[in-house]
């Protein structure tokens, strides 16, 4: 549009489409760290790192940029058609890694809280976010997408009830629910560590 | 799983208000001032997720060192005092437990000698995966062991696995680039200057003292006594 003012999403969405590589790459590079942070939260770490996961990311974004041309014809918002490509592409993964090795979340499982460090939250919080993938796992999958596209991708309630199907308001209360759901969690570590 | 159905948590306005706002703010990315561990944890988890691509484990563990552990390492002492336990675990931890943070800190030599002995491992898995044609997995094994040798503290040491591990990737970098394997000889040892006989030529003094050149940050308090009782 006007001179060097930034584009809007919808205008380089728009362009991207088309296919000029210009707006092709600026839409990707702006898109993928939402997408590894996605797809790490989705998938956790193993052995520590998120290799795996990043590896699961770059084929969203492959996919992505196969699957773009057609993007007008599905009707859908632009971060409903990003992040329903990324839930397959982990949903596959995840069956690759039960017909194979176990992946992600159980990686985290038997790493308990050492010793008693006390009261002091900072280590409880710590131990709780390595943890977290696995509690997520706990939750129910529309309440874990909710955290995890809230969270990790950083969309709004509205923009989460375009990508899930559902209202801004029905996602608020579901995620209301979800971080109940975490907090309960979060106070009987406390109990755990006390004991 | 196998807990009981709890009844459905309704949220009130207020919940919803407030469950929301604090969302947002996590989405992107603001730590958010206050008690809730949940919102903590939460915020750490999200940094967590946005480190770089690459190299990730190593970036990992030089944030948690500066911005997390010393916490750990404040919770992990004061628990200490009373009990011991801390410090049996974080003098005998591995590089992939969550106290291996605080064996870096406190117990440098172990922390040297137990990187050295896991990058030797990780290199002779490399080894196998190049073998074996698993060219990705040999690289990320020599990431890893790359990353473990910094912190090994003898020098002498140090340059013997970076001489394992340069020779091992030569061997994969030439099995990724589809050219003939060259020399396998160490060309670039990010060490001091080793003298072509392969003896330290430099008259540093470090060899003589097998300590290694750097000074411990830390007078090692009066703990080493506990230790190898507890430990096996």
């Amino acid at each position: 549009m006007g001179g060097g003012a930034a584009l809007t999403e919808a205008d380089l969405v728009a362009r991207a489409v088309q296919g000029l590589p210009d707006a092709v790459e600026h839409l990707l590079a702006g898109l993928r760290p939402q997408i590894v942070r996605y797809c790490r939260a989705r998938l956790g770490p193993v052995s520590g790192a998120y290799t795996t996961a990043d590896d699961v990311a770059q084929e969203v974004c492959v996919a992505i940029l196969g699957a773009l041309p057609r993007f007008r014809d599905q009707g859908v918002p632009f971060s409903a058609f990003v992040f329903g490509i990324a839930a397959r592409k982990v949903a596959d993964a995840h069956r690759a890694a039960t017909r194979g090795f176990p992946l992600s979340t159980m990686d985290t499982v038997p790493e308990r809280a050492d010793a008693r460090p006390g009261p002091e939250q900072l280590a409880l919080a710590a131990d709780l976010s390595r943890r977290l993938s696995y509690f997520l796992g706990e939750l129910p999958e529309t309440q874990r997408e909710i955290i995890v596209l809230r969270v990790a991708v950083g969309l709004s309630a509205e923009e989460v009830g375009k990508v899930l199907g559902m209202s801004a308001a029905a996602v608020r209360v579901a995620q209301s629910r979800a971080l109940h759901r975490l907090r309960t969690i979060a106070s009987s570590l406390v109990d755990e560590m006390a004991s | 799983m196998s807990e009981p159905q709890l009844p459905t948590f309704e949220p009130d306005e207020a919940t919803l208000a407030r469950d929301d706002a604090l969302l947002d703010a996590l989405g992107s990315g603001v730590k958010l001032p206050g008690e809730d561990t949940l919102a903590m944890a939460l915020y750490m988890w999200r940094e967590d997720l946005s480190a770089p691509p690459k190299a990730v484990a190593a970036e990992r563990a030089r944030r948690k060192k500066r911005r997390i552990t010393w916490s750990i390492i404040a919770a992990a002492l004061a628990a200490t005092l009373g009990t011991g336990a801390t410090v049996a675990a974080a003098s005998s931890a591995q590089p992939d437990s969550p106290l291996w943070p605080i064996t870096q800190w406190v117990y440098p030599e172990r922390a040297s000698t137990t990187s050295a002995a896991v990058a030797k491992e990780r290199i002779a898995d490399a080894q196998t995966a190049v073998d074996e044609q698993h060219l990705p997995e040999a690289k990320k094994l020599l990431d890893e062991a790359e990353t473990l040798i910094a912190n090994v503290t003898s020098l002498l040491e140090k340059e013997a696995l970076m001489a394992d591990l340069q020779r091992v990737r030569a061997v994969l970098n030439a099995l990724v680039t589809g050219t003939a394997a060259p020399d396998p000889a160490p060309t670039a040892i990010p060490t001091p200057a080793t003298a072509p006989g392969g003896v330290p030529a430099t008259p540093t003094p470090s060899p003589a003292k097998s300590g290694g050149p750097l000074p411990l940050p830390l007078p090692t308090i009066s703990l080493p006594p506990l230790l190898p009782t507890i430990l096996p």
